[in-house]
């Protein structure tokens, strides 16, 4: 019978977990210290609630759902635009731009934070419109509507076989 | 096609290098939620500590002295170590965690916390930010990990106020430009700057720049018309009513103010009243604000102070001079007590004797938590 998790297991949690929310953040931000501060941030949401989660295997959503709320709380802030207003230096010691590839990150910059989450949560998470719609905290046709926007206009950086077309949404 | 998006972004994260979770970092922000979720819903405390010492090793960036990369082990165990035990400097040697010692080059001036490590501020000359004789100098600045591994920053500021908090890995200051001035963030795992303009500062008195404070996502600057908070997250800056100018330390969100029949501590976002005192002392705030030391000495008690808890406003008495007790990272006060370090529960007011620290009778002893500069 599934046990409830206990304190012991939130460490051994916070490692195995903390790859694969740190990626899925990394390409809902597009830059590593925001990345690390969006995890780190839902990883201590998700130890403050730990005694409520009713068994280990729920814990990975449930830490997702938290950091999709966030998320969507940061974009929500006053000030959070598709440009950061602080200045950053170039970041050092993390990824390497391939040349001979499509710098989808780079693309994925170029839209307003919330499409790009739209984008990142309908196509790497795979999420459906609804679950989407659920973790950001907003309605369906917003999902549907920025969705379309950002295909459009991933579209035009990146070509039509990359982005999708959206039945009902054309652009 | 939506296959080729969702391959093209699988393939940018596979090719991610993923930086090492920082995990005391993450048990100290989360334990913060977690009594600020107690404290709405009375629910009793629990103990974290056994936990994090169960934790595999993690693998974490680094650096060497010389700024170069390379890869070292740091346990929760050792993260751990360093929120809860004292942190003190005698002469040019630091101690942390489980007696891990360092020795820093440079005259030491303060010990400031950040969640990546300790923050030393030195001075090469044996200048003047701790208020000596010897004229205006630029202090420079070491990160002390956990493990002890370092990693030198040099001359960052001038002679100036700067701040962190030990739940962010940060370093926060004013820098001046001309009519300009800007919040300065340093990332001190990754050397990284981040630069917030902050419109409207003009006049900050005999100081070489605006004071500021970091507590969180937020940077308290101060003038002579008032204090600003900036979200350095958002950049977002607006006026704050609550915070006097110039103003002490915001921690933890919570800042005190001496006036003149009483002492106060108060939330620094919304102003509320959290907790005041009988009569106007010197309040100081734990680094994360959750305790207080009462220095009520100062009118008729020497040889005691009070610690209160500022949630429940419950207090124990500490034998001993208010200033000589330093705050470790995560609350606990210290001190050294005849050459050994003395380590003690700031709501029971229980104290153990920790490890021999030679030298105190003839070095300059710095404690963790304590402000020394202006």
């Amino acid at each position: 019978m599934p046990r409830p998790p206990n304190e012991a297991d939130f460490s051994e949690f916070v490692h195995a977990s903390w790859p694969s929310l740190y990626r899925t953040a990394y390409l809902m931000l597009g830059e590593h210290a925001l990345a690390e501060d969006l995890v780190q941030t839902s990883l201590a949401k998700t130890y403050a609630s730990w005694r409520h989660i009713r068994e280990l295997a729920a814990a990975p959503a449930y830490a997702r759902k938290v950091m999709f709320n966030t998320a969507a709380s940061w974009f929500r802030q006053r000030g959070w635009r598709n440009e950061l207003p602080t200045l950053s230096l170039p970041e050092r010691g993390y990824d390497v731009e391939h040349a001979d590839r499509p710098t989808i990150i780079g693309t994925l910059r170029q839209l307003p934070p919330r499409q790009r989450a739209v984008v990142v949560l309908r196509y790497y998470e795979d999420l459906s419109v609804a679950d989407a719609a659920a973790a950001l905290g907003c309605t369906e046709g917003t999902v549907k509507s920025q969705t379309a926007d950002a295909l459009a206009k991933l579209r035009t950086l990146l070509g039509d076989a990359v982005a999708p077309i959206i039945e009902g949404h054309p652009s | 096609m939506s296959e080729r998006l969702a391959e093209l972004m699988r393939a940018e994260t596979d090719a991610l290098h993923i930086p090492a979770p920082p995990a005391a970092a993450t048990y100290a922000q989360g334990r913060r939620l977690r009594r600020r979720k107690q404290l709405t819903t009375g629910v009793v405390a629990a103990a974290l500590v056994a936990v994090i010492g169960a934790g595999t090793a993690v693998a974490v960036q680094s650096y060497d002295g010389a700024g170069k990369d390379r890869r070292s082990e740091i346990g929760p165990a050792t993260q751990t170590a360093y929120l809860e035990n004292p942190v003190l400097a005698v002469g040019n040697t630091v101690y942390l965690g489980d007696q891990t010692t360092v020795e820093v080059e440079d005259d030491i001036h303060s010990l400031l916390y950040t969640s990546a490590g300790l923050l030393v501020r030195t001075n090469k000359d044996g200048g003047a930010s701790d208020g000596s004789e010897f004229g205006p100098s630029s202090p420079g600045y070491t990160l002390i990990r956990p493990d002890g591994s370092t990693k030198d920053f040099g001359v960052l500021t001038e002679d100036q106020r700067v701040s962190s908090d030990p739940t962010q890995p940060y370093l926060a200051w004013a820098e001046v430009n001309g009519e300009d001035v800007s919040v300065v963030l340093l990332d001190v795992r990754s050397g990284d700057e981040k630069r917030v303009p902050v419109p409207g500062l003009h006049d900050w008195g005999d100081w070489n720049a605006p004071l500021v404070s970091l507590s969180g996502d937020v940077v308290y600057v101060s003038n002579n018309d008032g204090v600003l908070e900036v979200d350095w997250r958002t950049g977002d800056v607006s006026p704050n009513e609550h915070l006097d100018s110039p103003f002490s330390e915001v921690n933890g969100g919570r800042y005190t103010t001496m006036e003149a029949e009483r002492s106060v501590i108060a939330d620094a976002t919304t102003g509320e009243l959290l907790l005041q005192f009988p009569a106007a002392a010197p309040v100081g705030l734990s680094p994360d604000g959750r305790f207080a030391k009462y220095g009520h000495a100062t009118f008729g008690r020497p040889g005691s102070f009070d610690v209160y808890d500022v949630r429940s406003a419950t207090h124990s008495s500490f034998e001993g001079d208010y200033s000589n007790y330093g705050w470790t990272p995560d609350g606990h006060l210290f001190t050294v007590d005849q050459g050994k370090v003395k380590i003690c529960d700031a709501v029971s007011g229980e104290c153990t004797t920790g490890y021999e620290v030679p030298g105190t009778e003839h070095s300059k002893v710095r404690l963790g938590g304590m402000t020394y500069e202006a």
